[in-house]
């Protein structure tokens, strides 16, 4: 019998190919997505051990706010030392060296005048202190000299290069607490490489960057380097003896782990990203492998049958089916592999460029035995249901003359898919008039299955319409359409691959466009300043924003810091501003209770966080600062607009010892009586000319940015999806292929008596249009289905306020799935009209 | 015009064939067209050794309103003369004229227009097209013109092979006899110059196969078309006006009026086995 099945393979070799093809590109997808987080994940392994090689002991605060990646981003989340503790620790037994650093944000400008990198888009652009212990830092000096006085900075070679100085150049940075210019005197290497994987790094004397980093006094870490002969646990506890206050020791290898872990968590993020997008592809390429064996299957409808009457037990043509696919799989998994690796260290070469670091890619077991699982798991599922209706070819179909049509789509079937259809409607709107996000989470998954299962129904719906449609182009048009409907199961699975990628293309437009237009809501309704001020970098430093706050157009300013404390026990993020200012500019949509006289110790809370918490007007809520201060912090006010105030809302008062960036994230300006925004804009503008991170946009600029921030999100998304299309394409071009092989006599039969080449060609551009629209309608109204019911089920405490159906993107769906099926017919058509009508009939 | 042959029905109204077999004479002008011919028709298939050389230098001419059959051995060339007559296939050397027109010099586009509007098939399986309909497959070459069957014209045609109640049906549906005449149907329904018939009793049981000849019968009778039918069979040849014989790719005899029994005696004098074996099965 396995004999028998590799006849097959080899004699099938053509149209297996497509399949292999499907598989292929899901397994790529995939190999390549943990081949590229195995290997960054390396990466960031070699780069936290060089940072900790040569430290025995590192010292921190243990003031710190526990939370999620967010909190990260609005600053840092642990606290500071006092400098002093230095001398303390150098005097502990076993102790050889110890050097107190502070980092912080400090961005280069480029000759140009642009700022190098951009960190809120890539690796961070870094600030610290120059270790005077050489053999505590993970940076060592290839050219010039440390710097040892306040003018002076060392930078990472390859920042240097990127931003065109050279050693005695004057170099303009810009730092949480201003603009200024120092001189390079140095280069530095990061441990075996350039640069600490992408990151940008300006190192000044202790004094100068707790200066500039706005720490003065203070200390991030306290590495410390133990005596010859003092292994690191002795010395972390030579140093726990000291009992130094607010402050933890751990082994260099425990911070070096606990760095790759946080790390690690980043890029779990990533990969789970690009892993749904793996699935995604791969489950269309099933509906592909699936539809191809049961037309595969349909065709040696025959030859089984003939198996079977000569004594092949079900048993044994199911095997024959099976081992067919699992061996496509495995061909498949390893081409998908290889390609994947490839990719992956492409992909990786270009995200490392600039640093020698991660020198290998890395392949793990888990990769490859996940890749095999993967391609040769989907594609012997996928290769079961039609093996098993093979197996129940009766033998007496061998003697049959046709292939058995199947024009039937089972009763059960389309019971099951409307039963599915309907859940996800109920479910949908259930969660719309509801207002829960998670009935969503059901609705979606059921309606995906059901448009797959009542698929048939659907196909043979948009075929009867259509026939009306194509009646005019005559003849033709009429094949196409039968066509379609003499298979609809096939017409659905083939379509079913289309769909799915249109219904999500169609709900994260729906629910992107909804985002715009809750932000343009939000800026048109909730704004009342004329100008609005950001930064690219790491804020706009106070210093600027003073700056713009004495200007003589501006009439009032509400700048907004960001931060993070323990509030109620749990890590929050916070805003903080003057409540005055802040309530006259911007709209919180408050509920109850007063922001414009918040006073110190006063907060205003979003409403999402007052109902989780069971917090109301005049609730005291417990607080730990970073500074290690306990505030007790009483609820004056409950607001619903959370994308300005975030979570909890304070004056910088309030929150003081947690605010450590001298920077807003985003300042609100309101125009003088008679200053047009624009004007006022434009005279900002010149105010932090020197700040070539800070965008001052009128309030229509800035609706105008944020709609173009989504629009590069969607086309990260897009690309994504745009593998699945490719698989659908190819499916499609498959089904067509086979059809075709299938219906040579038929085909021969319309060109002897009279149809043209070009006729020919429109019926199977029909067929091929009509199963692409048969998917990207279906998707498309499922997908906007289901993107309306997410919008819509979030309730008015949620950001997303608005609502906007894309119409433009849904039409260029529409019209992108005629494009995918005009371009899969080409090759068919052509196909099919090369056909001679002579052979055509004489073909068994 | 050496096989033109002029004369009347009355000559085969003794063959016990039915009803529709008619006395009355065919329209008077048909007999003045040649509809088709061959002129020194020569057809190579494969190259080199391979080569096989499927018709020789075969020069016929094939009458309007006239029902010829092609009758030979098997691999003689019968359907290669016909598919170049049809102008499905291409001569290596020749030409074909299929009523003043030179198929040798049209290409495939223009060949295609000509089966579509001048020429009609039955074949002697797979006529139709198991999509469409009765109705519709009988439409299908005039539907690919883009026009409309004339409604008495459909009409006639229908009540003539009496498919009137199947109309809706689709192939499957139908008997392999009921198919045979809807392909009969379609290929009347464009109302072509000429028709040919592949063997297309082939399939059949001889009842069904003798409506079928009926319906050819009474086509070249009471429509004045023209048939040019390829047949293993003698008693198929003997609903024709004149039997062709092919051997080895040469015509090498031709009989006006042929009858079951004329047409056996020419089969065995060409070849006696093929004769005997027809003898056995008809026993
Ligand atoms: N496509 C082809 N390639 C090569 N040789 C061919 C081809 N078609 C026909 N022949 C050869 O040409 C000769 C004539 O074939 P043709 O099909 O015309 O015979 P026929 O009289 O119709 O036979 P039958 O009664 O069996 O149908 C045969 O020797 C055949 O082998
Ligand atoms: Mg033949």
């Amino acid at each position: 019998m396995f004999r028998t099945t590799l006849a097959n393979l080899s004699r099938r070799k053509l149209r297996l190919l497509a399949t292999s093809l499907a598989v292929l590109l899901g397994v790529m997808f995939t190999a390549g997505t943990l081949v590229l987080t195995d290997s960054l994940s390396a990466t960031f392994d070699s780069l936290f051990s060089d940072v900790y090689a040569h430290t025995s002991a590192v010292v921190r605060s243990n003031q710190k706010v526990n939370g999620d990646l967010r909190l990260a981003a609005a600053g840092p989340t642990r606290g500071t030392m006092p400098d002093d503790l230095v001398a303390q620790i150098a005097k502990a037994p076993g102790v050889r060296a110890v050097s107190g650093n502070v980092q912080g944000y400090t961005q280069i400008v480029k000759r140009n005048g642009k700022a190098l990198g951009n960190p809120n888009q890539g690796p961070p652009t870094m600030g610290s202190s120059w270790s005077m212990q050489r053999t505590l830092s993970p940076y060592r000096l290839v050219a010039g000299h440390a710097p040892t006085s306040a003018n002076e900075i060392v930078t990472d070679l390859s920042s240097a290069k990127d931003a065109g100085y050279r050693i005695g150049d004057q170099v303009p940075l810009l730092t949480p607490t201003g603009r200024i210019t120092r001189t390079l005197v140095g280069l530095t290497k990061f441990g075996s490489a350039g640069a600490a994987g992408g990151s940008t790094m300006v190192q000044f004397t202790l004094p100068e960057a707790q200066r500039v980093l706005s720490k003065r006094g203070q200390l991030d870490e306290i590495w410390v380097g133990a005596k010859p002969g003092v292994t690191e646990t002795q010395v972390v506890a030579s140093i726990q003896a000291l009992h130094l206050e607010h402050t933890e020791v751990l082994t260099g290898l425990a911070a070096s782990q606990q760095a790759k872990k946080a790390a690690t968590s980043f890029l779990s993020f990533f990969t789970v990203f690009l892993l749904v997008f793996a699935i995604i592809a791969l489950l269309v390429g099933a509906f592909i492998i699936a539809n191809t064996f049961s037309i595969l299957v349909a065709q040696r409808t025959r030859e089984l049958a003939l198996l079977r009457a000569i004594g092949a037990t079900t048993r044994q043509v199911l095997a024959s089916v099976v081992t067919e696919a699992a061996v496509v799989g495995v061909i498949a998994s390893t081409v998908g592999l290889a390609l994947g690796y490839f990719v992956a260290s492409m992909l990786q070469s270009i995200l490392m460029k600039g640093s020698s670091l991660g020198s290998g890619t890395t392949l793990s077991v888990r990769t490859v035995v996940g890749s095999y699982a993967i391609g040769i798991g989907i594609t012997v599922l996928s290769a079961v249901f039609p093996a098993r209706r093979a197996a129940r070819v009766p033998p007496v179909a061998a003697m049959r003359d046709s292939a058995v049509e199947d024009h039937s789509h089972g009763v059960a079937r389309t019971i099951i898919g409307a039963v599915f259809l309907v859940i996800a409607a109920a479910a949908l709107v259930g969660a719309a008039t509801t207002k829960s996000a998670a009935l969503v989470g059901l609705g979606a998954p059921a309606g995906l299955i059901g448009a797959v299962v009542f698929g048939p129904v659907l196909a043979q719906v948009m075929a009867r319409i259509t026939r009306v449609l194509v009646r005019r182009t005559g003849m033709p048009g009429h094949l196409g359409v039968e066509n379609v409907l003499r298979n609809p199961r096939r017409t659905a699975s083939t379509a079913s691959a289309l769909m799915i990628g249109a219904t999500l293309v169609c709900a994260i437009s729906v629910f992107a466009s909804s985002a715009v237009a809750s932000i343009n809501k939000l800026v048109d309704t909730g704004f009342h300043g004329d100008v609005v001020v950001t930064s690219t970098g790491n804020g706009i430093p106070l210093a600027d924003v003073a700056r713009i706050e004495t200007s003589p157009e501006v009439a009032s300013i509400a700048a907004v810091r960001y931060g993070a404390a323990m509030i109620g026990g749990q890590g929050t993020l916070f805003s903080a501003s003057d409540p005055a200012a802040l309530s006259h500019l911007v709209d919180l949509k408050v509920e109850s209770g007063d922001v414009a006289h918040l006073g110190p110790g006063d907060i205003a809370v979003s409403a999402t966080l007052a109902t989780a918490q069971h917090w109301a007007i005049g609730t005291k809520v417990p607080a730990a600062m970073l500074d290690g201060s306990h505030p007790t912090l009483t609820v004056r006010a409950i607001y619903r607009s959370r994308l300005v105030a975030q979570e909890v809302f304070g004056s910088p008062e309030t929150f003081k010892g947690s605010l450590v960036v001298p920077s807003a994230m985003i300042a609100f300006v309101a125009a003088k009586p008679g200053v047009s925004g624009s004007a006022l804009a434009a005279s900002l503008d010149k105010v932090v000319r020197n700040n070539p991170t800070a965008k001052v946009q009128t309030n229509a600029q800035y609706k105008r940015s944020a709609a173009s921030q989504m629009d590069s999100f969607l086309k990260i998304v897009y690309a994504m999806l745009l593998l699945a299309v490719i698989i659908a394409f190819i499916g499609i071009v498959n089904t067509l292929g086979l059809s075709i092989l299938e219906r040579v006599r038929e085909l021969g039969l319309l060109r002897a008596v009279g149809m043209t080449r070009s006729q020919l060609r429109v019926t199977v551009r029909i067929e091929a249009l009509l199963i692409a629209l048969t998917g990207t309608v279906i998707g498309l109204v499922l997908g906007t289905a289901i993107g309306s019911a997410l919008i819509k089920s979030f309730g008015p405490n949620q950001a997303l306020t608005g609502f906007a159906i894309p119409w433009g993107r849904l039409v260029t769906v529409l019209v992108a799935g005629v494009v995918v099926g005009l371009a899969a017919s080409l090759l068919p058509a052509r196909r099919a009209a090369r056909l001679d009508p002579l052979d055509a009939l004489a073909s068994e | 015009m050496r096989h033109a042959v002029t004369r009347g029905r009355a000559a085969i109204v003794c063959e016990p064939k039915g009803a529709i077999v008619s006395t009355s004479a065919p329209p008077p002008s048909a007999n003045d067209r040649v509809a088709a011919s061959a002129v020194h028709a020569t057809k190579w298939y494969g190259h080199g050794d391979t080569a096989v050389a499927a018709l020789k230098d075969v020069s016929v001419s094939f009458d309007s309103g006239r029902f010829a059959a092609v009758m030979g051995a098997s691999g003689s060339g019968k359907s290669t003369l016909m598919h170049c007559l049809a102008g499905l296939d291409r001569l290596t050397d020749g030409r074909i004229i299929i009523g003043g027109t030179d198929l040798s010099t049209l290409d495939d586009r223009a060949l295609t227009l000509l089966r579509r509007d001048r020429i009609g098939f039955v074949f002697q399986a797979f006529n139709l097209v198991p999509t469409l309909t009765a109705k519709e497959n009988i439409e299908l070459p005039v539907a690919l013109a883009g026009s409309k069957v004339d409604p008495a014209w459909f009409d006639e045609v229908v009540t003539m092979v009496d498919l009137r109640d199947r109309l809706a049906h689709r192939p499957s549906e139908l008997s392999g006899g009921q198919q045979q005449r809807v392909a009969i149907a379609r290929a009347l329904a464009s109302k072509p110059e000429l028709i040919f018939a592949d063997e297309p009793t082939g399939n059949l049981d001889s009842a069904s196969g003798t409506t079928v000849l009926e319906f050819l019968r009474h086509a070249v009778d009471h429509m004045g078309q023209t048939i040019v039918m390829v047949t293993h069979d003698p008693a198929a040849a003997s609903w024709a006006d004149r039997a062709v014989f092919l051997s080895d790719g040469g015509i090498v005899g031709d009989i006006a009026d042929p009858t079951a029994a004329s047409v056996l005696e020419r089969m065995q004098a060409l070849d006696p086995r093929m004769a005997a074996g027809h003898e056995r099965t008809r026993g």
